[in-house]
């Protein structure tokens, strides 16, 4: 059973008026438990708006959306809690972060799960080690570094011990090595603890690295899914959707249009660098 | 969501209210304002009521969009009316149990609620036909002459512009706020007062952080594009006043003058002096 | 003497503890010199915290040095009368496109520099109809700021500057918060400024993309410059650059591989072309 089934969701932003623009138009897909999922596409394109609707942040207009099998939008779900098993971790840290010291703001969301102070605590505690953040727990979050507030965010997530991580652009302003790190991090999280990921990402070269499935969104409609290399060296799906085509599609093209033959199935760096070493 | 709420409520139409200059409709609300005030009896009322149909049809928005502003006001008007109507002391009229009602109670109540609706919907018209920038730019030559007592008239209106200008960009900014801190599990709806409020400190911590950044920030593109706060600035469109400007404040002169013109005419006197008419008609017919 | 003179330049900011006194000193500059021509194209890199949009400010004046000099156009930033004349010549455009626009209506931002100038409503129309002209955002004119994207935006305070006829062109970070297409979008056109309308380019990043676009790229690290050579030599120090946190460009790394494995490259290409020279 797929852990999310959306069926035909559509959403407008100015109900009252009675233009017909959908922020999402008719968009159905389903992701499996375990998948590392990037979303993809223009900004504007509607990839916001969708990952607000998988905890229920904002409510189709029509359509449904099913989490492990039950509609979140029958009258006896539970949506609260449904925020605990689908964590979100939003683009700017500074908007989630307000208690004095990192600590108390990582244990706000345990908290509101229901954990007694003493358990919240400590759980908070474990995670900041896991996290290898330890040191800060006494700091105050407005005081940190970019980079640091970005962990505590995420750990103020991580300890609802959620089975679905969404993250909005989580690589957008931070430096190369940085990145390379939270990839690596979130990418043992899925291999070991089976955690279901979906990210928005404008880095398409980091798509082909980390994700198994990629959702390409245009103008409120998802133009394609499907694996990495199904999805990028679709040419016509690319220009719809008015994105740049990563460097390793681009060697591929450029290859073949020298006249060699490269299999542009395997595009991840190493695979990539082992064909063009064959060449 | 808080996305729905728009700002700066106004409504793009082409007509001449729409054209006038900004200081000419502040003006004129100024003296609608004040001639609801010094209105003492029924030919002012009648003069204002055509002062404001008049603007009404020049301005071309649909009336039901005017009077949209009244709706928020309902509960004011209610309570107003109701205090003059049963609190006022005078001949009584009628009553029961202990609730006397005056004559001097009806017309007092009926005044004010005139009066309220009257101030709405006049000031809607200026909000309606003026952008927020036009209006801080018509406060601000308006207003100049307070330079003389040191009031940095200048530097207020370009504050009132840039607030203007950062609301659409903070209630974004809420919204993405509530949707991060509700995907922890707050909760800006349930229980009491107390607890409401005390729900909204993770909404308000990160809003304030963020507004001091961004001030901070913006204070710095200000500077670096040589921004000294007390220069003299010009301005890319500076307000000219055209024929239609001047034409409307010979009106408003008339006006103000007609309104204070009917102070000086005593309602008793109109009577007798239509009462000695109709002697006067009477004795005609009889002869 | 260049454009741009550098000398030294050390700053410093206080540490305050919770009773507002001073308690130690954080250098974030620390003795750095370097002179920029006119018409150069520098990219300043450095990962987070490494003071390069504290170098930023300190080119026109918002932050003034603790030691050394910065001087522009032989004026220095330290005497505060002739800092209009400095920010007349260096135009800066700041990482968050939100905090610096200041009117509500795309001409009226465009405007905000040359209004606190004394231009005449004239000279500003004309003005602001060729600089959007040249950015190629003419349709923007009247738009609404709170409704355009980042990148509009960006290009909205580019305009401002132009009109001011800025010799120099100060860029903190502009596409951090941007999206790809947008970053692209920006960078040729500050290239094609440079290019074409002459002005002086200093583009802050940490994106090490964006430094194939420079003639000349200065590496900091920890308030230093570690490293100040063109690009294609920039990227064969890769020890240095790990050691300052900046991981090679994609293609780079590529084409470095591709080398150590006897493929005929130099290891600095930056673009797709360049790579697949090997095959010929």
């Amino acid at each position: 059973m797929p852990i999310f089934e959306v069926k035909n969701i559509k959403y407008t932003y100015d109900k009252y008026e009675n233009s017909l623009k959908y922020a999402l138009n008719d968009i159905s897909f389903n992701i499996e438990k375990k998948d590392f999922v990037a979303l993809i596409g223009k900004s504007g394109s509607g990839k916001s708006t969708l990952i607000s609707h998988l905890n229920g942040l904002y409510k189709a207009d029509s359509g449904d959306i099913l989490y492990s099998g039950n509609s979140i939008y029958s009258k006896d779900y539970d949506l609260n809690s449904l925020r605990f098993k689908v964590g979100i971790v939003f683009q700017y840290p500074d908007y989630q972060l307000f208690s004095e010291t990192v600590i108390d703001d990582v244990a706000f969301g345990a908290i509101k799960k229901g954990m007694s102070k003493d358990e919240a605590y400590k759980k908070s505690l474990e995670v900041l080690k896991f996290l290898n953040i330890e040191y800060l727990k006494d700091e105050s979050p407005f005081n940190l570094s970019g980079g640091e507030k970005r962990k505590v965010a995420f750990a103020g997530v991580f300890v609802m011990e959620p089975e679905v991580l969404i993250f909005d652009e989580p690589d957008a302003g931070l430096d190369t090595m940085s990145k390379i790190n939270f990839y690596n991090f979130i990418k043992s999280l899925n291999n070991d603890y089976g955690t279901t990921v979906i990210y928005i990402t404008h880095n398409l070269d980091d798509v082909v690295e980390y994700a198994n499935k990629v959702i390409v969104m245009s103008d409120g409609k998802l133009i394609k899914m499907g694996k990495p290399y199904e999805v990028l060296s679709d040419e016509k799906v690319m220009k719809e959707a008015d994105l740049e085509l990563p460097y390793s599609i681009s060697i591929c093209n450029k290859v073949k249009s020298m006249g060699y033959d490269i299999d542009n199935t395997k595009l991840t760096f190493s695979d990539l660098l082992d064909s063009l070493k064959k060449l | 969501m808080i996305r729905d709420i728009t700002l700066g409520q106004y409504y793009k139409k082409d007509s001449i209210v729409h054209s006038l200059d900004p200081r000419v409709k502040l003006v004129a609300t100024l003296i609608f304002l004040i001639s609801l005030f010094i209105s003492t009896n029924i030919f002012a009322y009648i003069l204002a009521t055509a002062y404001l149909i008049t603007a009404i049809i020049l301005c071309k928005v649909p009336f039901g969009f005017i009077i949209r502003g009244l709706k928020s006001l309902l509960l004011l008007l209610f309570i107003s009316i109701a205090f003059n109507l049963f609190l006022t002391p005078g001949k009584v009229v009628f009553s029961f149990y202990a609730i006397n009602i005056t004559k001097e109670g009806i017309i007092l109540a009926l005044k004010m609620a005139i009066r309220l609706v009257y101030l709405v919907i006049g000031s809607s018209i200026l909000t309606l036909t003026t952008t927020p920038s036009k209006l801080t730019d018509g406060l601000e030559k308006g207003l100049s002459f307070l330079n003389v007592i040191k009031v940095p008239v200048a530097e207020i209106a370009l504050m009132m512009s840039i607030a203007l200008r950062f609301i659409p960009t903070l209630i974004e900014e809420v919204d993405k706020i509530m949707n991060a801190q509700m995907s922890r599990g707050a909760n800006f709806e349930k229980g009491n007062l107390i607890e409401k409020a005390k729900a909204l400190i993770p909404l308000l911590v990160p809003l304030f952080v963020s507004a001091f950044k961004r001030a901070n920030d913006l204070a710095y593109a200000m500077e670096s594009r040589c921004y000294v706060g007390d220069s003299k600035r010009t301005k890319l469109r500076p307000l000219k006043y055209k024929r239609i400007d001047y034409i409307t404040y010979i009106y408003l002169l008339v006006f103000i003058i007609l309104i204070f013109l009917t102070r000086y005419i005593k309602i008793d006197s109109t009577l007798s002096i239509m009462g000695s008419f109709r002697g006067a008609l009477k004795l005609y017919y009889e002869r | 003497m260049g454009n741009i003179d550098v000398k030294n330049l050390i700053v410093e900011f206080d540490i305050f503890n919770a009773d507002n006194e001073v308690v130690s000193k954080k250098r974030v500059i620390d003795d750095i010199s370097f002179s920029v021509n006119e018409g150069d194209f520098v990219c300043i890199i450095g990962k987070n915290g490494s003071g390069k949009s504290t170098l930023a400010k300190c080119l026109n004046g918002l932050i003034i040095p603790t030691g050394g000099d910065v001087l522009i156009y032989g004026m220095n930033t330290k005497n505060e009368e002739q800092l209009i004349d400095i920010r007349k010549n260096i135009g800066m455009a700041f990482q968050n496109p939100d905090n610096q626009i200041v009117a509500s209506i795309v001409e009226e931002d465009v405007a905000f520099g040359m209004e606190n100038l004394g231009f005449s409503p004239e000279e500003m129309d004309k003005r602001i109809d060729e600089s959007l002209k040249i950015l190629g955002i003419q349709e923007l004119r009247f738009a609404q700021t709170s409704k355009i994207s980042g990148g509009q935006k960006q290009k909205v305070s580019l305009a401002g500057i132009l009109c001011m006829k800025s010799k120099i062109l100060v860029l903190d970070e502009p596409t951090s918060m941007i999206d790809k297409n947008g970053r692209l979008d920006l960078l040729n056109k500050v290239y094609e400024l440079n290019k074409k309308e002459k002005i002086t380019v200093i583009l802050i990043s940490h994106y090490i993309e964006e430094i194939s676009f420079a003639d000349r790229v200065i590496v900091m690290n920890q308030g230093k410059i570690i490293l100040d050579d063109t690009p294609k030599n920039v990227v064969l120090k890769d020890e240095l650059l790990n050691n300052a946190g900046i991981e090679l460009p994609y293609i780079t790394r590529m084409a470095k591989e591709l080398k150590s494995f006897g493929k005929k490259l130099n290891g600095n290409e930056f673009s797709v072309e360049e790579l697949c020279q090997f095959l010929k």
